[in-house]
């Protein structure tokens, strides 16, 4: 290895031509003597031909620059002198085959191999040549790659009129190229007339962050294209009416340095469509009504309906089956309903489902776990055969055909190898399975994918990832070889010693005690890291928390709190994410870390309001939240009496708001939560009334939101004694009419105050009306709102 | 026409020597090289090269002795090519089967897994199985060429130099090839076409040219 390659490769060119010339030396054949006979001469034409192709089309259509495959992509004439100068070029090989078959294969070998260097260097340039050739031949600007761009609104509907720097441009959805945009709009360095004297909530303007080409001059005086972005005044009508909002980016659709494809889609802030969202929002919250009333047991209309508010509708009803139990059953219903997949599936119905998905996804070009397609991979994968899906993979992964099988169906793969994974590890008596036995070697072998190898585990990856980190044990740094790198936030780092410390398996556990020092290390950078913009602390400290207070959790925290601390993050943010830290350690995580953490608060003002205090310590567990939050509240009502004795009772009765509604929020959660101490407190300052109904509002906004579906609140306070505190219920019962609200809202029609009663028949009549609207009802449809603006214009 | 076993193990002797050199080489390097081979590995691509070059110049010294000795022996020509591209056969499969086995059997994956600790194995043990048929591959491109350029050199006809730099062009493509680390389909049918064409082509050219050798006495 001392003298490399490309010096062997010398060295051998050295001693070839020796040889050569030895050899020529002794071909003593008279001038006279024939040029080759007809089969030397065939036979050399044809080896000429078959080299010249090779390196003709590896140069003309595989090379970086070369474009004979994609001339469509360029513009015209750029597409013309790439073609003269391929057809040169062929004319130059047909000359030198020529001679070949003349019998003067020397020349012909020289003229070929002009020809094809020629070729190479016009098109590709050189270091040491005349730059690059192309710029110099091609007709001027021909090779500024094509720009495109597209202005859209960000909604169902289009036909907005835009205008951009004062100058209109259409209805929306409009494209048109970069030349006649930059034709049509001239470039302003300052905003038009007008921008600036309208207040910013009021403008009618909004600015496009455009990103336009740029071209750039090397060192040889040739051009570069990248692309830079500028501001562009723009304004947006729909229907007589002004689109209102700030920003609106641009990004690239198009994947080639030869096109880019810019895409402007703007916010729909109109406030018409805003109603049109919040009627769609509502309907979806009825349909959902609908189910619960229907004790979750929906009819196929209704998943026809749900399927109209598209990815919104699937989502919503997901998050909510984490949550509401009936829902879950829904999600499986409308998977059954949409392919036919139940529980108990037969084998042969669960290949057809598979090869249905395969086909949609190949077709529709998306896939994502959480999609009925996704749920439904979920409810069929372990009545597929394992060891075909691990070949099928397999092959495809070892045929190369891995970076080329479509991404979403590679992902369906994925997940499906997942799924199984999880379910072999279960029953895995301290053996690999099939998956890390075949899939996981050969992704590290032929797929490079790292990332998907160490999720799946296993010995090998194991063994892999430690042997290599034995040749490379540097933390980070850009010295490390391009193998051994791991490039993630802005840090270049050891990519062994990254995926081994984030091993979830004895072999992890193991690694991260032997070298703790450098795992934690590799904690620190990451945490510190300019782009951790949340300073999250890295999950893998996490892996070992069984281990107490000897973990590398427990260790890193006074680092965790300390970057927490000097992060720029809101106050309550660090105060939340230091809880959360804490909560992941218990249980060696004390009360008193908790207060510490509480103490670092100086400034209460900057919590931005009790509410976020409260959100703040939903963190911690139940059970230390209960002593925390107390803890918290008798601080603070040692303060307000420190104040009380030390101011007059006038500024000490203002001074106490300054930590009285943290104290009512933390108490007011506590009730939340069932301790009997703060709902006895609650209780009686709703039927109070006390603080001109400051606990009713916030009581009543609790039970609104998503929170008061099944909130343990809502039991108690329809058993109150008050009939007022019993009201409070009533929004919470219309908006979430589960079975088990129905039975309150049941006892509560039957209520010994007529008030109530008569709040309680209201309703039941809403629920009535609700149950009875039919389904097709609450169908989402798109309509088309159009402004003739533009035709008047 | 019947294998001379005396004939074929005359020629295959002269080769001898560059089997008896390159053996240890290939294999040595087989088996300690510590990343994956893969096809594109150069060290690997140059050892076939220089190996298809010793074997075809110690068969086709056409202005020795010994190689004016073998052709007034009375053997036909065919009879003299067929044997020599036998013995051709013999020479590289004396250097290649080892280094193949040493990678399939797998004596390279046990070394560098138990010796050499190396982080590759056994896992790279499935990959590197497809190299030793590009090695293959390599030789049935090269040495039916190289064969083909000192009979026709041997030849009484001009332009023999001609066909060195042919072989030359021949060895650049290849390289050239090399370095592009991926091809798309239609492109590897292109080269299985094409190197057909060209071992094709030496193999019955050669064959044909053979019969009018000039041998020096």
């Amino acid at each position: 290895m001392i003298i490399g390659f490309f010096g062997s490769l010398l060295v051998l060119g050295l001693v070839l031509g020796l040889v050569c010339f030895a050899l020529g030396r002794k071909a003593s054949l008279p001038k006279s003597a024939p040029r080759g006979n007809r089969t030397s001469r065939i036979a050399e034409t044809l080896i000429l031909s078959s080299a010249g192709l090779l390196i003709f089309v590896m140069i003309g259509c595989l090379s970086r620059d070369g474009r004979l495959l994609n001339l469509g992509e360029l513009r015209p004439a750029y597409a013309a002198t790439h073609i003269i100068i391929a057809c040169c070029a062929v004319g130059g090989l047909l000359l030198s085959v020529l001679l070949s078959l003349l019998g003067r294969t020397s020349a012909g070998g020289v003229l070929a191999f002009v020809v094809l260097s020629g070729y190479s260097i016009t098109i590709q340039g050189s270091h040491f040549g005349p730059g690059y050739l192309m710029q110099r031949i091609a007709p001027r600007d021909s090779y500024e790659p094509i720009v495109t761009y597209t202005f859209e609104l960000d909604d169902e509907v289009q036909g907005a009129d835009l205008w951009v720097n004062d100058v209109y441009l259409g209805k929306t959805p409009i494209k048109m190229t970069g030349r006649e945009f930059h034709k049509k709009v001239p470039f302003l360095s300052r905003p038009p007339e007008g921008y600036a004297d309208e207040p910013p909530h009021e403008r009618q303007w909004f600015i496009i962050l455009l990103r336009v080409l740029k071209a750039e001059t090397r060192g040889d005086g040739s051009l570069w294209y990248t692309d830079d972005q500028k501001d562009y005044y723009a304004r947006a009508r729909l229907a007589d009416e002004w689109n209102r909002f700030t920003y609106a980016h641009c990004h690239n659709r198009g994947n080639s340095r030869l096109r880019y494809d810019f895409l402007v889609r703007l916010p729909s802030r109109f406030d018409s469509r805003e109603k049109v969202r919040e009627q769609r929002k509502q309907r979806l919250e009825n349909l959902l009504q609908k189910a619960r009333l229907a004790d979750y047991q929906v009819q196929p209309s209704w998943f026809e309906a749900a399927e109209t508010y598209g990815q919104d509708g699937w989502t919503k009803l997901r998050t909510l089956a984490a949550e509401e139990k009936g829902f879950g059953q829904v999600v499986d219903k409308w998977v059954e309903w949409k392919y036919g997949v139940t529980r108990d599936i037969s084998r042969d119905k669960a290949a057809e489902v598979f090869e249905k998905i395969c086909k949609e996804v190949n077709a529709g070009r998306r896939y994502d776990e959480a999609d009925p397609a996704g749920r439904a991979v979920e409810l069929i994968f372990d009545r597929l055969d394992v060891r075909r899906l691990v070949s099928v993979y397999e092959q495809a992964i070892r045929s190369r055909r891995y970076r080329q099988l479509q991404w979403e169906l590679r992902n369906v793969y994925r997940h499906l190898m997942e799924l199984w994974d999880a379910k072999l590890d279960d029953h895995k008596d301290g053996k690999g399975n099939i998956i890390e036995d075949r899939i996981t070697p050969a992704l590290i072998c032929w797929g490079s994918d790292m990332e998907a190898a160490v999720k799946f585990g296993g010995a090998q990856v194991e063994r892999y990832l430690l042997r290599q980190y034995r040749h490379e044990k540097r933390l980070s740094g850009l010295e490390l070889d391009w193998n051994d790198l791991k490039s993630h936030f802005d840090l270049h780092l050891n990519k062994w010693l990254f995926h081994l410390s984030q091993l979830d398996s004895d072999a992890g556990r193991d690694f991260r005690t032997s070298h703790r020092g450098q795992v934690l290390q590799l904690a620190d950078l990451l945490l510190n890291s300019s782009f951790n913009h949340d300073v999250d602390a890295p999950e893998f400290l996490f892996l070992d928390v069984n281990q107490g207070a000897g973990s590398i959790a427990y260790e890193f925290w006074p680092k965790y709190a300390a970057a927490v601390r000097s992060s720029d993050i809101w106050e309550y943010r660090k105060l939340e994410k230091q809880w959360a830290y804490l909560a992941r350690l218990e249980p060696p995580a004390t009360e008193d870390m908790y207060m510490d953490c509480w103490r670092q608060v100086t400034d209460l003002h900057k919590l931005m309001g009790s509410d976020k205090l409260a959100g703040a310590i939903e963190a911690i567990p139940k059970e230390m939240r209960v002593a925390v939050a107390k803890a918290i509240i008798a601080e603070l009502e040692k303060k307000i009496e420190a104040k009380r004795k030390k101011l007059d009772p006038e500024r000490a009765e203002r001074a106490r708001f300054d930590e009285h509604p943290y104290a009512e929020a933390l108490k007011r959660h506590l009730a939340c939560i069932g301790d009997e101490e703060s709902l006895q407190w609650l209780i009686s300052a709703l039927q109070s009334g006390a603080d001109k109904n400051y606990h009713t509002d916030q009581v009543s906004r609790l039970l609104a939101s998503e929170k008061g579906r099944d909130h343990p609140l809502l039991r108690v306070l329809a058993e109150a004694k008050s009939a007022k505190v019993r009201l409070l219920v009533m929004p919470a019962l219309v908006k979430y009419p589960t079975p088990a609200n129905r039975e309150i809202l049941h006892k509560l029609s039957k209520d010994e105050d007529e008030q109530v009663r008569q709040a309680a028949e209201e309703v039941a009549a809403e629920l009535a009306r609700i149950e009875e609207t039919p389904v097709e009802q609450l169908v989402f449809q798109v309509k088309v709102a159009t402004s003739d603006v533009g035709q008047n214009r | 026409m019947k294998v001379k076993m005396s004939l074929l193990g005359m020629l295959f002797r002269q080769g001898l020597p560059v089997t008896l050199i390159g053996l240890p080489i290939g294999c040595l390097y087989v088996l300690f090289t510590r990343e994956p081979l893969a096809w594109q590995n150069p060290w690997t691509a140059l050892f076939v090269l220089v190996h298809s070059i010793s074997v075809a110049v110690c068969l086709g010294r056409f202005r020795s002795r010994s190689f004016g000795f073998i052709y007034t022996r009375g053997y036909l020509r065919d009879e003299l090519w067929a044997h020599k591209m036998l013995a051709t056969v013999l020479a590289v499969a004396a250097v290649w089967l080892p280094m193949a086995l040493i990678v399939w059997l797998p004596v390279r994956s046990v070394v560098q897994d138990k010796l050499l600790v190396s982080p590759y194995f056994p896992i790279m043990r499935i990959r590197e199985a497809s190299a030793p048929w590009a090695w293959l591959a390599g030789y049935a491109i090269l040495l039916p060429l190289f064969h083909y350029v000192w009979i026709r050199r041997a030849q009484p006809l001009r332009g023999g130099n001609g066909v060195v730099l042919l072989a030359i062009g021949v060895v650049i493509a290849t390289a050239t090839l090399m370095s592009f680390r991926w091809h798309p389909q239609w492109f590897r049918i292109l080269l299985w076409i094409l190197s057909a064409v060209v071992v094709g082509t030496t193999l019955i050219a050669g064959r044909s040219l053979h019969r009018q050798l000039e041998v020096h006495g």
